[in-house]
């Protein structure tokens, strides 16, 4: 299964750019990259193309990191499409913890990154219906 | 049918003076007083079972010197006679306790019997009738009522002076201000950053303090140290006279020490309390005037006597008499503490309170720290607290939970609610040696 990185942080001028620096140094490539913030904490989500190695580099420079399970699937048109798949992702009860979609400048082709507890049985769900769902070499080679 | 006691009842409340025999008394009166007070306090303590313990009753008292001979008691002494270890009188001659708020900790109680809740009374009422307060005021106490000492305190003083007394207790400033301006309230009793923040919240609503309530005339202000800027901001502000007070839960409450109308000192009523000023360190006396720990023993309190009870409060005596003539000495301001205590909208906290509350939490770090500053006029106070990178599954909902929970943790031992922020590991800075835990940015 692929992952991606979460990473613990403050809200402090300085900090985002500190991370970004000490990945692409490394000249890891960051694929995608989202930001929560609660105020004066947040969390960093970036899909990665080495995201065991990320994690150490973050370690070592103790940062508080974890590695979450992530699925990415591939669809011709957000909206139409989209629906249909959280249609069927209700009619099995299933939730996803978190998301995010993004359209590759070349392609065209829109790519959604959806964070779940249960990958394996959305996965086969959506390629069933004929969703493409990317490998994870697919993934890292973004 | 007439009580014909009421003829030998000396009446109290002439002049400028609640008490006039004993707030004039002199020296050699006073120090008689104190001496037959202190050996009757010895010989009561020594019932108690810690001060058994301790040998108390083995110290002669010839004259005040020898108190320097006697043992002192802190107040862990007092957590470590948790429940009774202190109390000296029959359980049934109890009538009333006071205590402090920890809940993780034990918590430090005093005991009253009738006597010593109308000797402190007294005192309260002395005091208040110092400032100017007479039976024909109206007056709001605006200080926290319950286990905390401060509302009781004055309340009780409030009606014995005879005033239409108001017990709204703290927050909720709409009301005070509602009560104040439609009861023509002419005194309140306040800690000093609420006196503050009355007034600011009157201008916010387009409001001149001093023309919304003509009949306000005074405040008591205490529970929370303050300097003499601060006092001036609430005169001025109001239009009125403001006077700092001092006391501790475990010598009564409020009406310790007080200022009378020349605003130069608070007197620390003797009659009732041996005060020494010590080298906190050492324990030894320090020179008259020179600033040291205040170490007070009770003299009129039957149930519950402490000896030479450390105080940890800085201040120094102010050498001289007082242009009011009353013969009680004045000690200063209290400048600060010889321990970590901190007072924080008028509620005393220990950073150890915080500490024991944050270990053995799930989620909680190896490290946190206190930030306290000035919001407007009002006490802020900021947990930081670093994360676990071991509970961390980057689910930024766990993490709120975590931040609530801490928050309502520490509201429930501290009974105030601070802003807690979580942070990352290792963020918070270990100096060598003592950490330092508190970092306090408050104007006082």
């Amino acid at each position: 299964m692929a992952h991606q990185i979460s990473l613990f942080m403050e809200n402090r001028p300085g900090k985002l750019n500190t991370i970004i620096k000490a990945i692409t140094d490394k000249h890891i490539a960051i694929k995608a990259f989202t930001i929560a913030s609660a105020d004066k904490f947040g969390i960093i989500k970036m899909l990665v193309n080495e995201p065991y190695k990320v994690r150490e580099l973050l370690r070592d420079s103790d940062l508080t990191v974890a590695l979450a399970e992530v699925m990415v699937i591939e669809i011709d048109n957000i909206s139409t499409n989209m629906v249909s798949i959280t249609e069927l992702l209700l009619s099995k009860g299933i939730n996803i913890d978190s998301a995010f979609g993004f359209t590759l400048s070349k392609g065209g082709k829109t790519l959604f990154v959806i964070e779940t507890q249960e990958t394996a049985q959305i996965k086969s769900l959506l390629e069933d219906k004929g969703v493409k769902v990317l490998s994870d070499a697919q993934i890292y080679a973004l | 049918m007439v009580d014909i006691l009421q003829f030998f009842i000396p009446q109290k409340g002439a002049g400028v003076y609640w008490d006039k025999d004993t707030e004039l008394m002199g020296k050699d009166e006073l120090e008689a007083l104190q001496l037959k007070r202190l050996k009757d306090t010895v010989k009561r303590a020594s019932m108690a079972p810690f001060y058994r313990d301790l040998g108390l009753a083995d110290y002669t008292i010839k004259d005040l010197s020898d108190i320097h001979r006697l043992p002192v008691t802190t107040k862990q002494d007092l957590r470590d006679a948790y429940p009774y270890g202190l109390v000296c009188s029959s359980r049934d001659d109890l009538v009333r306790l006071h205590s402090s708020s920890g809940t993780t900790g034990t918590p430090t109680v005093v005991y009253h019997s009738n006597h010593d809740i109308d000797a402190w009374t007294e005192l309260v009422t002395r005091s208040m009738y110092m400032t100017g307060i007479r039976k024909t005021d109206i007056f709001q106490n605006m200080i926290g009522y319950g286990l905390f000492t401060g509302g009781f305190g004055l309340h009780y003083g409030a009606e014995r002076l005879g005033c239409l007394t108001i017990p709204t207790g703290p927050g909720n400033t709409r009301r005070q201000l509602k009560f104040m301006k439609e009861f023509n309230v002419s005194a309140i009793h306040v800690i000093p950053s609420y006196a503050l923040h009355l007034a600011d919240t009157l201008e916010t609503m387009g409001l001149d303090p001093e023309k919304e309530f003509p009949h306000f005339r005074l405040a008591i202000v205490g529970a929370e140290p303050h300097s003499e800027e601060t006092r001036k901001k609430i005169e001025l502000a109001f239009g009125i006279d403001a006077f700092n007070s001092y006391g501790l839960s475990e010598m009564n409450g409020p009406g310790v020490a007080f200022e009378c109308p020349e605003k130069n000192g608070m007197h620390l009523w003797e009659d009732s309390y041996l005060m020494e000023i010590v080298d906190p360190d050492t324990l030894e006396p320090v020179k008259e005037g020179e600033e040291g720990e205040l170490v007070l023993t009770t003299l009129n309190r039957h149930s519950m006597p402490l000896i030479r009870y450390r105080t940890k409060d800085l201040t120094s005596i102010i050498p001289g008499t007082c242009p009011c003539g009353r013969t009680h000495r004045r000690i200063r301001r209290i400048t600060g503490r010889s321990d970590d205590m901190l007072i924080i909208k008028g509620v005393n906290i220990f950073p150890v309170q915080v500490e024991q509350t944050l270990i053995g939490m799930q989620g909680v770090g190896r490290n946190y720290q206190i930030i306290l500053e000035s919001r407007g006029n009002n006490d802020h106070m900021l947990v930081r607290v670093e994360l676990d990178p071991a509970m961390f599954s980057g689910d930024i909902g766990a993490l709120e939970g975590l931040r609530a929970k801490i928050r309502s943790k520490l509201r429930d031992e501290l009974l105030i609610t601070p802003e807690v922020d979580l942070c990352e590991p290792g963020s918070i800075p270990i100096p060598a040696g003592k950490a330092i835990r508190v970092i306090d940015k408050r104007n006082i």
